[in-house]
């Protein structure tokens, strides 16, 4: 478990390479921005991203919520309405944009599948700003 | 009662419930682990496999959607 904590920051999103290139395309970053058709693989590596995101969302939105005054910590694992709503936000535009890429990804649209997929992406990226901006990176820790 | 019980014993409560979530989240991230290191070490995804990824996906923005949002 305790490999969990950086593999899921690490896994959660994009960890951009110097050539900001995808593994695909030769770099280090498997969800990097495309600029050749988006591929089944790529797809499914963005959709996993997707659903990393998505399980830290629905674990810190079903924390107890915060006594007045209190904040979120390892020892006071709660969540605020706010921050709550601002990841559904979120959520709401990611996966919106992920069903956009499902459905250019069918019809063959590839340009419109390469923008998609780098707009879903950039989402992910805020999220995930999010996600460590609010110390949520402690959701999934164990010990450190 | 829980005003009684010393506030080490309350901090030691919160952190092995905080464990136990751990543990679920750990369970319920693995696979999306395992999937991106198989794409990583150049797994091929069939038809099938994406159409589930997919299906999993919206399931859990289902359960998204559901969460309550009040303060």
């Amino acid at each position: 478990m305790r490999k969990l904590f950086p593999l899921l920051l690490a896994a959660l999103l994009v960890l951009p390479d110097c050539s900001g290139r995808s593994v695909f395309e030769g770099g280090a970053s498997i969800v990097a921005p495309v600029k050749n058709p988006v591929t089944r693989e790529q797809q499914a590596a963005i959709e996993g991203s997707y659903g990393i995101a998505a399980n830290l969302i629905l674990t810190y939105g079903r924390l107890p919520r915060c006594k007045p005054g209190t904040s979120f910590s390892l020892t006071n694992r709660c969540s605020t309405g706010a921050l709550v709503r601002k990841l559904k936000a979120g959520n709401r535009v990611a996966y919106k944009q992920l069903q956009n890429l499902r459905a250019f990804m069918d019809n063959n649209e590839t340009v419109n599948a390469i923008n998609a997929y780098n707009a879903l992406r950039e989402t992910l990226r805020d999220l995930q700003n999010t996600v460590t901006a609010n110390g949520l990176g402690s959701v999934a820790a164990v010990t450190r | 009662m829980l005003a009684s019980i010393p506030s080490i014993i309350t901090t030691a409560l919160s952190i092995i419930s905080g464990l136990q979530q751990a543990q679920q989240l750990g369970k319920d991230l693995e696979p999306w682990y395992e999937l991106l290191k198989e794409l990583f070490g150049g797994k091929k995804i069939t038809v099938e496999e994406l159409a589930a990824i997919r299906a999993k996906n919206d399931a859990l923005n289902a359960e998204i959607e559901a969460l309550p949002e009040n303060d």
